[in-house]
């Protein structure tokens, strides 16, 4: 397979998989929390975000050579006052480590392990601040590509897509776990919800690629190419498009419009939505073309 | 005040590697001489011996196909230095762009906002590496390895603050030009045309 050398690989893009469902998932555990849902199904969901927040944390560091050694210098350069907070880089470092907070007050309270921290996170302004922060995350992890010099990697519509499709492979993990549960029939809420936002994650993807394939530039136009027709084409028709979107959508549509919910069939749809978002993100990175392949003097 | 950068003049660049050579021996650690990807100066257009090259330049019915000696082009305006967290990538008031290796965290961050793929990680360093004018050589009042050794004469170290510079004189006289991309980087590195 043909693809061009970015300096970012398969590490980022789980990267961005986890830190996309553990910010939308803080969104939505947020604004679920005053619904009526059982609080077994809240108590592992809350797991799972932390889990997300701290291996997007750790996938993130995997991608640093020196990995923990790291951590020295980027301490010495906030005592230095060189950290740079106009840095994607550095805000998302800030951001994560704020995620990874929120999410364990999140299991604490779920879990019940401390009164007084159950209590502030019982208060309106956590719910509010762990909206902003978990948005935040999952639209940092757009921003973060958008300074590159990877014209694919900074088309208009990238935050926005991870948004939706985080908050896609997020509520269909929430979806998983109402079904495991015994919750009985969630059709009315987590059905409906990843039947819309599937199509438009869609509509969103439609965009971006032929704004990519539109542009002026010739590494964006390379890179729709390798998506659309390349060497990327059946990844990304056969492995993300119908399989990680299209098949799970018709799945959730046949049993929305018959108004029937079956377990099996909302567990693979759900599925699918969450694998689909991970192909989403690989596909995107390698579909990197740099601007200097094609450079045009 | 000085304002390094270089012109590169390709009516005498004979794409012969030498100034790829010598950067590498005099920068880099033996282990990554085998590794091509690992560069501080490229010849862009003509990687894997691909011939003709694939940078095109000028106009039909003027066009021609052209290797490019490209080192860090110590932009005026770096986009690599704005994206490092942890301010270990800067422009030094002389012009010359660095990264300082006992700051950097080798997040990768400025190899994919430079638009013109200068910069790589050093494996042996952990850490990213790029062009730095050799500016060890320059403070020993050396030119850099690249100039030193160039075949053919075509790289040239210059003053950009100095006017009287012959280099810079004669890049103006053969209306040189620059790598420029829509980032507005403002490349300190001219290249004067082949014809």
């Amino acid at each position: 397979m043909m693809v061009y050398h970015v300096p970012w690989g398969i590490e980022v893009a789980i990267f961005l998989w986890f830190a996309a469902m553990a910010g939308m998932g803080e969104v939505i555990i947020a604004l679920i929390d005053k619904h009526d849902i059982k609080k077994s199904v809240l108590k592992h969901y809350s797991g799972f975000i932390l889990i997300f927040s701290i291996l997007a944390l750790i996938f993130i560091l995997s991608d640093l050579p020196l990995f923990i050694g790291a951590l020295p210098r980027i301490i010495s350069a906030f005592l230095e006052g060189r950290f740079n907070l106009a840095s994607w880089m550095s805000i998302g470092m800030i951001l994560l480590s704020l995620e990874i907070l929120i999410a364990s007050i999140d299991v604490i309270k779920y879990r019940r392990l401390s009164k007084w921290i159950s209590l502030i996170a019982s208060k309106e302004s956590f719910r509010i601040i762990s909206i902003v922060i978990g948005g935040l995350v999952t639209l940092y992890s757009g921003f973060l590509l958008s300074v590159s010099s990877i014209p694919i990697w900074t088309i208009s519509p990238l935050p926005i897509l991870w948004i939706f499709s985080g908050a896609l492979a997020a509520i269909a993990l929430l979806d998983i776990l109402l079904w495991l549960s015994g919750e009985e029939n969630p059709i009315y809420f987590t059905l409906r919800l990843k039947f819309s936002f599937g199509i438009i994650v869609g509509i969103i993807i439609f965009m971006a690629l032929h704004i990519s394939a539109s542009s002026r530039s010739m590494s964006a136009k390379e890179s729709a190419h390798m998506l659309l027709y390349g060497d990327l084409g059946a990844l990304f028709w056969i492995g993300f498009s119908l399989l990680g979107l299209i098949l799970p959508t018709i799945v959730d549509g046949i049993q929305i419009f018959s108004g029937k919910s079956v377990k099996e069939m909302s567990l693979v749809s759900s599925l699918l939505y969450i694998l689909g978002a991970l192909m989403l993100r690989i596909l995107i990175i390698y579909a990197g073309v740099p601007y200097w392949k094609f450079m045009v003097i | 005040m000085v304002r390094y950068g270089f012109v590169i003049d390709l009516t005498r660049c004979i794409s012969c590697y030498s100034c790829v050579a010598a950067c590498t021996i005099e920068n880099l650690d033996p282990s990554l001489w085998d590794d091509s990807d690992k560069r501080r100066i490229r010849l862009r257009g003509g990687e894997d011996g691909v011939y003709p090259p694939r940078i095109e330049i000028g106009e039909y019915p003027n066009v021609m196909r052209i290797v490019l000696p490209m080192p860090c082009f110590h932009c005026e305006n770096p986009p690599c230095v704005k994206v490092c967290p942890v301010g270990a990538t800067y422009k030094r008031d002389d012009g010359v762009v660095i990264v300082e290796q006992e700051k950097c965290i080798g997040c990768g961050y400025c190899i994919v906002a430079c638009p013109y793929g200068s910069r790589f990680r050093n494996h042996t360093t952990g850490t990213v590496d790029k062009c730095n004018l050799c500016i060890h050589r320059i403070e020993a009042g050396e030119e850099p390895a690249c100039v030193e050794t160039c075949v053919g004469g075509a790289l040239h170290l210059v003053d950009f603050d100095n006017p009287n510079d012959k280099y810079i004189r004669e890049a103006f006289r053969r209306r040189a030009f620059k790598v420029e991309c829509e980032l507005g980087t403002q490349p300190a590195v001219y290249y004067i045309p082949s014809r």
